[in-house]
Parts: structure tokens; C-alpha cells; sequence
């Protein structure tokens, strides 16, 4: 109906990128630090296979060795596992596919649940009262729960453990999405955009997401870490991706049970990787919480 | 208010009948669970189908969903394919360990979380806060799969002071009580830390303070019992969060809880027991959430004019 293009629509999103690097240029050394490791993770799991061993190849006379030991094929930097497999390589390979399964599970249930908040908050009435009931009900069996249940009926696998785990995802996105829908629905905004003439899909997709982006970015970045240590929490379960392909929760399952011989660095290593990871995505989250809302500095997640 | 109550029990009913009948269909939609936990045993093809016919799993699913439906609804939750036992009398059996696990994360929450969240807040800016702000960081995220397995290598391994896994001994529940506190702890004291700060700049601080009160007088009748409020929701939905950390904290450290159950009998794909578990499990935050509501409605009446 009109075919100007709308200039209103465009001025949040600039803005906003423009206040994030003027924020990223006076962020703390932490944040940056936080910034820095992720990318390095991240740079190491995507070149994986260029730069380390076979990560299944196994070297039976170098057993359960620790960090630095030499063996048949060379020095293993972090030692090798119970069946003489290089530490550094399932490390890699593991954190490469919790990257996938991670980044794959928030996109899936990122853009489903944003979509059916914004359409539960716009609609409003007996489609939003339905969708919200879905909500509350799926909220009834903790995300764990759930995600093994399905798991467990489901054949595993990398296709079944993004679709399990994009399922506690968007129950949040769904929430956020709508609860900002609320408010943003009865401004100005949305009613000049609708007196214009413009189609309900045009007004969600033009005026009401450019800006909700900065919460939509904030849980995004949250829900990584999230998703992340859901991940790997099903691998320790034995539900997660079958092996021999390494995840870092069937790492770390598998070297607990050889802590008691003193074999460290089987649990250490990719707990301590795991871990720094998960510290940085939160740190980086938390302060794109507090530079897209203020009010909420300093306040706990 | 007896409307609003009325209404929300009602509702509680309603999802768990939903829970309820979805985790049915999942559990069944996609094969029959006799022959998934049979597989492998060396049962042979007639002893499965004799089973199955003795289990009631060679009719149509819809005649046993009505059946499910009817028979949860008289408290009869069917019986484990593994154990050939009565499922409830296994959750019930289980369910004594994970209460006491939970009881203890709070305990250590509450007894913990609040004096160094007072703290924290009186020191704001200091040394002690500084450490607090970075280790509370720290606490919320690192997982339970990585706190455990180091709290075993460093106490239980390196140290001997405690035992390494297993419920046999009254020392057992230290380490995972503290795996399973760890989180809620970091966000109880953060939570009061902040709330607390808010009530610093209160009048009726400054007013007990012209009044000559002594600070602890002060800091724990004036402003602590003021800044609790957001504290107790914390802590009401960290108890819902702490439901699902009981199946990895449990399994971490093999408690004979409820927990390490569901997981141990997801993977021998013991669905009738499974079905018992999460119905459970689902009953038992429906339960807190109704608690929770009906407490706030109390409270503010706003809420239940709404």
C-alpha cells in the first residue's frame, strides 16, 4: 500500500550498533578479555582437524599419560584418555561440535520462539492465551527433564540434540519477544504505522523487532552459555551425541572415573575449557544487558 | 480471594493432566518400551511377545492412554518393565533422598547466602565485595558437571576427607548439597546485596540512624528484614531450578535419589517408571508455582483483581 520506504524504521537499528561501539570502545578490560577468549575458542574449534591429531585415533602404549608426555605419535600437550587418545584433539573436536549444536539449537529456537511471542503479544486474546498456556505447561517439567525424556526416546544423534535442546530455548525467547510486544504495542509507534496503512506483518517485521533487538541480542547472548552447558550436561548423562565422537560432557563423565587413580587432567582440562567459556559468553551477555538497560547494572542475572 | 484459589488449583489440574498425557504419547508414540528394555537381555521374540501381552502393550494406544488417564487419576501408576515392580513404591522409595539433598542446598543457601549478602552490601566497594562480586560471577557459571567432578578430586580424592560418591554414609551429602547450593547461593547473596543497597538510601534508615540506633540494631531489623522480600521469590524459584540440577548433581555423585533415577531409568528406557517420575517432578513445581502465587495474591491484591 505505501511504497515509500520508511525512514523510521531504519534510525533504531543504526543507532543502536552505533551505541553499541561506542559502548565496546569504553567497555571494561574484562569484557574485553571475555571478547578475546571467546573468539580464540572459537578460532581454535573452527580450524580443529587443521591443527591437531585424529581425535579417536587411539595409541594403546600411551594410556592415561598426563600433559606433556611424549608417545608414539608425539608430545600429547594435555595428555591422552584411557584409550591412548590425543586430549587436545577430543577437546577441540568436542568444543567444535558443542559450538554447532549450541549456535544451530538458539538460531532454531531463537527465530521460532520470537516469532510466536511477537505474534502472542500483537494478536493478544485467545491466541496469545493459548500460546501462553503452552508456555507455562512445557515450563511445568524442568528444561533437563524434558530434554532427556526426548532424548532418550529419540534416536541420538547431532540432528536430535540441536531439535531437544532448541526446545528450552524458545519458551524464552517467547516470553521476552511478548512481553516487550505488550508494551511496545500500545505507543505511538505501532499506531502511526497502522493509521499508514501497513499490514500486520509489516508493522512486527519493521517497527515492533528493529526494537526489541537489543533484549532479543541480550538473551541470545545468555541462552549461548545456556544451551552450552545443556549441551554438555547431556553428553555427562549419556544421552547426548553417541560417541566416538567426543563431547566435552562424555569427556568429562568418562574421566571422572578415573580421578580416584589421580588422572587429573581427563576432568580438569575440559572442565577448566568449558568453564572459561561459558564465564566469558556470561560476562560479554551481562554487559550488553547493562548498556541496553541501565537500570539494571550491577544487579544479578 | 477463595475464587482466585479455586481458580489456580483448577488450573494446576489442567497442566498436569496435560504433562501428563503428552509425556504418554512420547513415551509410547515411537515403539513399545517391553521390547526397547528387553533388547540385548538374550529375552527371546516369544518371551517379549509373552510379556507384552501380560503388560497390556499388544492393544492400541489410545485404549491405554484411556487407561493411563484412568488409572493415574486412582493413584495407580503402573508398573516398572525393569523391576516388575509398582512404579510409586520405587519413586517413593527414591523421593526421601532427594528431599533431604534439597533441604541440606537450602539450608547452606539460606544460612550462607544471607550474612555474606549483608555483608557484601555494608562493604560495598571493598575488598571483601570485590572478591564476592568476582567469585559470585564465577559461582553462577560454572557448571555442575565441573563443580562436582573437582569438589571429588579435591576432597575426596587428594584430601580423603570425604567420600567420593554413593549415600552410605551421613558424610556422603556433603559434596553434592554444596554442587547443588553453588548457583543459588551466588544469586541469593547477590540479590540481598542489592536489595539491601536500595534500603541504605531509605528514609526510615536515616531516621533509625538520627535516632542513635546501634548499626547492627539497624542493619538487621531496619534494613535486612526490608530487603528480604525479593530475596524469598529468589529463593522460591531456585527451588524449581534446583528440581532439574538434582539430575545431574545426583548423577555426578551416583545419590540414590530421585534424580540419578529418572536418568538411570531414561537410559533402560523404563518408560512406565519414567512416566511416574516426571509426573511427579512436574506435580512438584505445579505445587510451588501454586504456592508461590497464592502467597503473592496474599500479599498484593493487586494480583488477584487481575
Amino acid at each position: 500500500m505505501i511504497s515509500v520506504s520508511d525512514p523510521r524504521a531504519e534510525a533504531p537499528a543504526t543507532e543502536q550498533s552505533a551505541r553499541l561501539r561506542r559502548a565496546l570502545a569504553k567497555s571494561p578490560p574484562s569484557v574485553r578479555a571475555a571478547f578475546a577468549a571467546v573468539a580464540l575458542v572459537v578460532l581454535v574449534a573452527a580450524l580443529g582437524p587443521l591443527l591437531t591429531r585424529d581425535p579417536t585415533a587411539q595409541d594403546l602404549l600411551a594410556v592415561l599419560r598426563p600433559p606433556f608426555a611424549t608417545g608414539s605419535a608425539g608430545t600429547y600437550l594435555l595428555g591422552t584418555d584411557q584409550l591412548g587418545r590425543d586430549l587436545l584433539a577430543r577437546l577441540v573436536s568436542g568444543m567444535r561440535t558443542s559450538f554447532v549444536i549450541t549456535f544451530s539449537a538458539v538460531l532454531v529456537g531463537g527465530l521460532v520462539g520470537t516469532a510466536i511471542g511477537l505474534a502472542s503479544g500483537y494478536l493478544g486474546g485467545r491466541v496469545d492465551n493459548l500460546l501462553m498456556r503452552i508456555v507455562d505447561i512445557q515450563l511445568a517439567v524442568p528444561g533437563v527433564l524434558l530434554v532427556l525424556t526426548l532424548a532418550a526416546v529419540l534416536r541420538p544423534g547431532v540432528g536430535t540434540t540441536i531439535c531437544v535442546l532448541s526446545l528450552i530455548v524458545w519458551v524464552i525467547y517467547a516470553r521476552v519477544a511478548r512481553a516487550q510486544v505488550l508494551s511496545l504495542r500500545e505507543t505511538d509507534l505501532v499506531m502511526a504505522a497502522r493509521a499508514t496503512g501497513c499490514s500486520n506483518a509489516r508493522i512486527l517485521l519493521y517497527h515492533v523487532l528493529p526494537n526489541i533487538a537489543g533484549s532479543i541480542w541480550v538473551i541470545t547472548t545468555l541462552e549461548f552459555a545456556h544451551v552450552m552447558i545443556a549441551e554438555a550436561a547431556l553428553g555427562y548423562l549419556g544421552l547426548g551425541v553417541p560417541p566416538p565422537a567426543p563431547t566435552l560432557g562424555a569427556m568429562i563423565s568418562e574421566g571422572q572415573r578415573y580421578l580416584q587413580l589421580g588422572k587429573w587432567w581427563l576432568v580438569v582440562m575440559p572442565g577448566v575449557i568449558v568453564s572459561l567459556t561459558i564465564i566469558s559468553i556470561n560476562a560479554i551477555g551481562n554487559w550488553l544487558r547493562d548498556i541496553h538497560d541501565p537500570r539494571s547494572r550491577g544487579r544479578p542475572g | 480471594m477463595i475464587r482466585f484459589i479455586a481458580l489456580r488449583i483448577a488450573a494446576a489440574f489442567v497442566v498436569l493432566f496435560v504433562v501428563a498425557s503428552a509425556t504418554f504419547f512420547v513415551l509410547n508414540l515411537t515403539g513399545d518400551p517391553v521390547t526397547a528394555v528387553l533388547q540385548g537381555t538374550g529375552a527371546s521374540q516369544e518371551e517379549i511377545a509373552a510379556l507384552k501381552v501380560e503388560l497390556g502393550y499388544d492393544r492400541p494406544i489410545i485404549v491405554r492412554y484411556g487407561e493411563f488417564i484412568w488409572s493415574v487419576a486412582h493413584g495407580d501408576f503402573g508398573v516398572s518393565i525393569r523391576y516388575g515392580q509398582p512404579s510409586i513404591d520405587m519413586v517413593m522409595e527414591r523421593l526421601p533422598y532427594t528431599l533431604i539433598l534439597g533441604g541440606t542446598a537450602i539450608a547452606i543457601v539460606v544460612v550462607l547466602g544471607l550474612p555474606i549478602g549483608i555483608l557484601a552490601a555494608l562493604f560495598r566497594g571493598g575488598w571483601f565485595d570485590r572478591v564476592f562480586s568476582a567469585a559470585t560471577g564465577l559461582a553462577q557459571s560454572v557448571p555442575h558437571f565441573v563443580v562436582g567432578p573437582l569438589l571429588i578430586l579435591f576432597f575426596a580424592v587428594l584430601l580423603g576427607w570425604l567420600p567420593v560418591s554413593g549415600g552410605a554414609s551421613s558424610s556422603s551429602i556433603i559434596l553434592p548439597a554444596l554442587t547443588l547450593a553453588l548457583y543459588p547461593l551466588a544469586l541469593v547473596s547477590r540479590v540481598l546485596r542489592a536489595s539491601m543497597l536500595e534500603t541504605i538510601e531509605q528514609d526510615y534508615v536515616l531516621t533509625a540512624e538520627s535516632k542513635g540506633l546501634s548499626k547492627p540494631v539497624i542493619v538487621l531489623r531496619h534494613m535486612a528484614r526490608n530487603a528480604l522480600l525479593p530475596v524469598l521469590t529468589v529463593i522460591a524459584l531456585q527451588i524449581i531450578a534446583m528440581i532439574g540440577g538434582t539430575i545431574v548433581v545426583e548423577s555426578i555423585f551416583s545419590w540414590p535419589g530421585l534424580g540419578s533415577f529418572a536418568r538411570d531409568t531414561l537410559l533402560a528406557s523404563d518408560f512406565p517408571l519414567a512416566q511416574t517420575i516426571i509426573i511427579f517432578v512436574a506435580a512438584a513445581v505445579v505445587t510451588i508455582n501454586l504456592v508461590v502465587d497464592i502467597v503473592y495474591a496474599l500479599v498484593d491484591p493487586r494480583i488477584r483483581l487481575k
